[in-house]
């Protein structure tokens, strides 16, 4: 039996997040284009700040100073105010209550009739907006959340020892399906090859030896073996299918390096993680093949296999050097920070970091004069890289909470790749890439495997519901007499 | 309110960029960011054209504008910088000394017309959540299902 006490802070806590999405309004991707500051209507807002200071203050008395301090949003920064009372309604939830489901299985039901009906051809946005509003309605708390995902999961703890049941063959149909959809003939218009796919096209056309080269030879020279065989614009689009299962294919491993049996779990979890459907926006094509073969190499790592590990990990380097940078970088990090604390190095990892160790050097000169990464931070471009780049694809909030919520019992080396990657954002200026190179399948699936089991279907459902809807608005169509 | 309009891919001396159009009806600009395809970053996002210069009476010497597969009746006028509008007065290209912009949109309704085009209109404004039979029939059938879920679901 629930206390109506708790449900009091439920109400807070979702009246500071309405008015987070009311003052900042939120961004929709529909048909291949953002649509900015929906729904921005401040003075909302500021009611909604108002009301969730009230119910804070009913649910534990020492919370009543809230109220002033949701007065102060009529004259500076609602924003900020709506997220510390986000962020106080949330110190004062025990527990998840047991609406959740019902709420959960609700959104879910209203973006599945999305799905269906825009696969028969009739868009009724309506039906996602449940589903939008949690995962794109608040991008302002994704810096937030990871940030306390730092904190959360440092203590470790072990393994969860839930069970669900999934096969792999339901994991690789759902990815393909989110990665094939813009193919098929829903995409009515059949605008698909983007001028974001052309890099690869063009370097087909007229192979040179330039920068782009450079960066990433191996899946260039991959590319170029099957464009004598296959036509360009066919192979420039079809890469993205047979990489996505590349990609699960390697999910699943490392999954199951992790704990046995939760491959098909991870499999499922990176087919619609915002990696995949960043895919499927941008020329992220040689980054998957190298995330592929950074995530094999791990999981040999993880089972004590250097040999294999070490190989895999010079292949990921030649698909993508910046990708292989940030997670052989964080590598070498881990190891030395466990060196410091323990004073000693596990032997698979060590000889790993030696061997592999002199190539990270020469690839950061590389990257650091040749390729300029950009260093700097700003919240704005921050936001912005969130959701405007690629079409808003990391602005996932639920799957990043789900995330940190498994992040503490991840494997230590999953959570230095977090960690130090979450922290580069703060440095470098490419935030997107570096949040996409995370494998947050990996917590994410230890995170649904933490949860109470009513409660797992649901969530997986509306996560792998989230994937398709993106998969369905990657192509613009016909919507109201003009095409969006 | 904000609306995205579109991107393009650009070459210049420094290699491919992407250039995103973003509209700002409340400044009235239209903010176009610069992102870098091969990092993946956005390198520029504070270049805002004001949209006076977007939209336009225009005159100048009439020539025809190649975009893509379309002719589209244009002007040019030179000045410090050329600029290319349509008969309609939409402004098509920028091209200054060292750069080139070229705008793009994600939609082309009126362009070839000879009014000024709806801004919004061009810009793809549409109700995006309305509320009509379809949409209330689309909320039954959610409803529906999420009665079946709460049985099948376990």
């Amino acid at each position: 039996m629930i206390e109506v006490r708790r449900d009091m802070a439920w109400l807070s806590a979702g009246f500071s997040f309405l008015a987070i999405i009311f003052y900042q309004g939120f961004d929709v991707t529909l048909g291949r284009t953002v649509f900015a500051n929906l729904y921005e209507i401040p003075l909302i807002a500021i009611s909604f700040n108002v009301l969730a200071s009230v119910f804070l203050a009913l649910s534990k008395g020492y919370y009543i100073y809230a109220i002033p301090l949701s007065f102060l949003s009529y004259i500076f920064w609602p924003e900020v105010i709506s997220v510390v009372l986000f962020l106080l309604a949330i110190t004062a939830l025990r527990g998840i209550p047991s609406f959740a489901r019902d709420v959960l299985l609700g959104i879910d039901a209203f973006a599945v009739t999305y799905v269906i009906l825009a696969i028969v051809g009739i868009r009724i946005n309506l039906l996602m907006l449940p589903v939008a509003v949690i995962q794109v309605g608040a991008p302002i708390l994704i810096p937030l959340i990871l940030l306390i995902g730092i904190i959360y999961g440092y203590r470790s703890k072990g393994i969860p020892t839930g069970e669900i049941n999934l096969s792999l063959a339901f994991a690789i149909f759902v990815t393909l399906m989110v990665t094939t959809l813009p193919f098929t003939g829903i995409n009515s218009l059949g605008r698909f090859l983007f001028p974001n796919q052309a890099p690869y096209v063009d370097w087909l056309l007229s192979p040179s030896l330039g920068k782009f080269f450079i960066s990433r030879p191996l899946y260039l020279a991959l590319l170029y073996i099957l464009g004598k065989l296959v036509n360009a614009t066919i192979l420039s689009q079809w890469q993205i299918p047979v990489l996505s299962l590349i990609f699960v294919l390697s999910a699943h491993k490392l999954g199951n390096s992790v704990r046995q049996g939760m491959g098909p779990l991870a499999a499922l979890l990176a087919g619609v993680s915002p990696t995949i459907i960043a895919l499927l926006y941008s020329n992220l094509e040689a980054n998957i093949l190298s995330l592929s073969f950074m995530f094999l190499s791990l999981s040999y790592l993880l089972r004590s296999e250097t040999g294999k590990a070490i190989l895999l990990s010079y292949l990921s380097m030649l698909s993508h050097i910046f990708t292989w940078t940030q997670l052989e970088g964080t590598l070498v990090i881990f190891t030395f920070v466990y060196f410091l604390i323990k004073r000693q190095i596990p032997c698979n990892l060590k000889r790993y970091v030696l061997l592999t160790g002199p190539a990270l050097l020469f690839s950061l000169i590389l990257l650091f004069t040749v390729f300029s990464i950009p260093i700097g931070f700003s919240l704005t471009s921050y936001l912005n890289q969130i959701t405007l780049l690629s079409w808003g694809t990391v602005n996932a909030l639920l799957f990043f909470t789900l995330s940190v919520y498994g992040l503490d019992s991840s494997p230590r080396m999953i959570y230095a790749i977090f960690t130090i990657s979450v922290l580069e954002t703060f440095v470098l200026n490419a935030v997107q890439n570096l949040i996409i190179d995370i494998p947050f399948f990996i917590p994410a699936s230890l995170g649904v495997l933490k949860l109470d089991s009513g409660l797992r279907v649901p969530l997986l459902l509306l996560l792998v519901v989230w994937g398709l809807i993106m998969s369905l608005n990657s192509f613009p169509y016909l919507y109201g007499g003009v095409t969006i | 309110m904000d609306i995205y309009l579109g991107y393009e891919l650009y070459s210049n001396v420094s290699g491919l960029l992407y250039i995103f159009y973003i509209l700002n009806f409340t400044s009235h600009t239209a903010l176009i960011s610069v992102i870098n395809p091969s990092t993946h970053t956005i390198m520029n996002y504070t270049s805002a054209i004001p949209s006076f210069l977007i939209i336009t009476h225009a005159n100048g010497t009439s020539f025809t504008f190649c975009l893509g597969s379309q002719a589209i009746p244009a002007f040019k006028i030179a000045g410090r910088s050329i600029l290319i509008y349509s008969t309609s007065g939409v402004l098509l290209e920028k091209v200054n000394t060292n750069e080139n912009m070229t705008l793009i949109y994600a939609n082309f309704p009126g362009l070839t017309n000879e009014q000024i085009p709806n801004f919004r209109e061009l810009a793809g404004e549409v109700d995006l959540f309305p509320i009509n039979i379809t949409t209330i029939l689309g909320i039954v059938l959610g409803l529906q299902l999420f009665l079946v879920l709460r049985r099948v679901i376990r």
